[in-house]
C-alpha cells in the first residue's frame, strides 16, 4: 500500500483533529467535577454569609480548604487517566485556581480593607476573569460563563439590596453547578 | 520506505485509533462520547470497532450498567505500536515529498 503526499497531509490533519477533539472531551470532563464541586461549596458559603454573615468569615477560609482538598485528591485519580501529552492538565487547573486565590488575597491586602459585600463581589470577578482567560484557549464555552457569572455579579452588587449574598448564591453558586453539569454531558470521563 | 497499514489508513478507523491513542493507558472512551468525537453514526462506528478489535488493536468492553448498556474502547500495546507506526509513516512520505 503507498500513499502520496496529499494523502498524507489529510490523514496527519485528522489525526490531528481527533486528538484535539478528544483532549477537550477529557478537559471538559475534569472541569465539569471541579465546577460543580466549586459550584456547591460556593453556594453554600454565600448562604451562610446571607443567614449567619458574623460567622462567614470564618466558613470561607474551611468551604475553600474543603475545596482545594477534594481538588487535589480528584486531581490525582485522574492523573494516569489523562491523555499522554496533557498529563498535566489536572495539575494545571490546579495551578491556576492557586495563582488566582494568591493573587486574590494580594490583591485584598493591597487594597483592602473592603467591605463585606465588595469582598463578595470581588471573588467571583476574579475567577470570572479566569474562566474568561482559560475560555480563549480551550473553548468559547469558558468565555461565555465568566462573562455571565461577572455580569450577574455586578447586577446584583448594585441591585440586589440586603439578598446580595442569596443572589450570589443562587448566580454563582448555581451557575457553577448548571456550568458543570452541561460540561459534564459534553466531556468525557477521565 | 515501509508500507502503511491498511487496517488503520482506513479514515474513520485513524481517527478512532488517534482520539484513542491521546489516552493514559488505562483509560478507556466511552463509546457515545468516542462517536461525538469523530462525528460519525452508531453502525458506522460499530463495524470500525469491530475490525480494529479483530485486529487487535483495541480492547472493547461491554458491560450493563442500571441496565443499560455501556460500551468502553481503549487503545491496546498492539494498537498503539501500529498507530505510531503509521504515522511515521505518513511523516515519512511528507518528510521525503513523494
Amino acid at each position: 500500500m503507498t500513499h502520496d503526499r496529499d494523502t498524507a497531509l489529510t490523514a496527519l490533519s485528522a489525526i490531528e483533529r481527533a486528538e484535539q477533539r478528544t483532549t477537550q472531551a477529557i478537559f471538559y470532563g475534569i472541569a465539569s467535577i471541579f465546577l460543580i464541586l466549586w459550584g456547591l461549596l460556593t453556594a453554600a458559603g454565600y448562604t451562610f454569609g446571607q443567614f449567619w454573615p458574623k460567622h462567614a468569615a470564618t466558613v470561607w477560609p474551611l468551604l475553600t480548604a474543603v475545596g482545594f482538598a477534594v481538588t487535589m485528591i480528584q486531581t490525582r485519580r485522574n492523573q494516569g487517566a489523562l491523555t499522554r501529552r496533557g498529563k498535566s492538565l489536572g495539575w494545571r487547573i490546579v495551578c491556576a485556581q492557586v495563582a488566582l486565590v494568591g493573587f486574590g488575597v494580594l490583591f485584598l491586602i493591597i487594597l483592602g480593607p473592603l467591605s463585606g459585600r465588595q469582598i463578595n463581589a470581588f471573588w467571583p470577578l476574579a475567577f470570572s476573569l479566569g474562566y474568561v482567560l482559560a475560555g480563549i484557549w480551550v473553548g468559547r464555552f469558558f468565555v461565555l460563563c465568566g462573562i455571565a457569572i461577572a455580569g450577574l455579579t455586578i447586577a446584583g452588587f448594585w441591585w440586589s439590596g440586603p439578598w446580595f449574598s442569596l443572589w450570589m448564591a443562587v448566580v454563582d453558586g448555581g451557575g457553577l453547578i448548571l456550568g458543570g453539569l452541561w460540561l459534564r454531558g459534553k466531556g468525557a470521563e477521565p | 520506505m515501509t508500507d502503511g497499514n491498511p487496517i488503520i489508513h482506513q479514515a474513520t478507523r485513524l481517527k478512532i485509533m488517534a482520539a484513542l491513542n491521546r489516552l493514559g493507558p488505562e483509560t478507556a472512551l466511552e463509546f457515545t462520547r468516542l462517536k461525538s468525537i469523530l462525528e460519525t453514526t452508531d453502525g458506522n462506528l460499530g463495524t470500525h470497532l469491530d475490525a480494529l478489535e479483530k485486529a487487535g488493536y483495541i480492547a472493547v468492553d461491554k458491560q450493563f450498567e442500571a441496565r443499560k448498556p455501556r460500551t468502553r474502547v481503549k487503545a491496546t500495546a498492539a494498537g498503539r505500536r501500529a498507530f505510531a507506526e503509521h504515522v511515521a509513516y505518513l511523516r515519512e512520505i511528507i518528510d521525503n515529498g513523494v
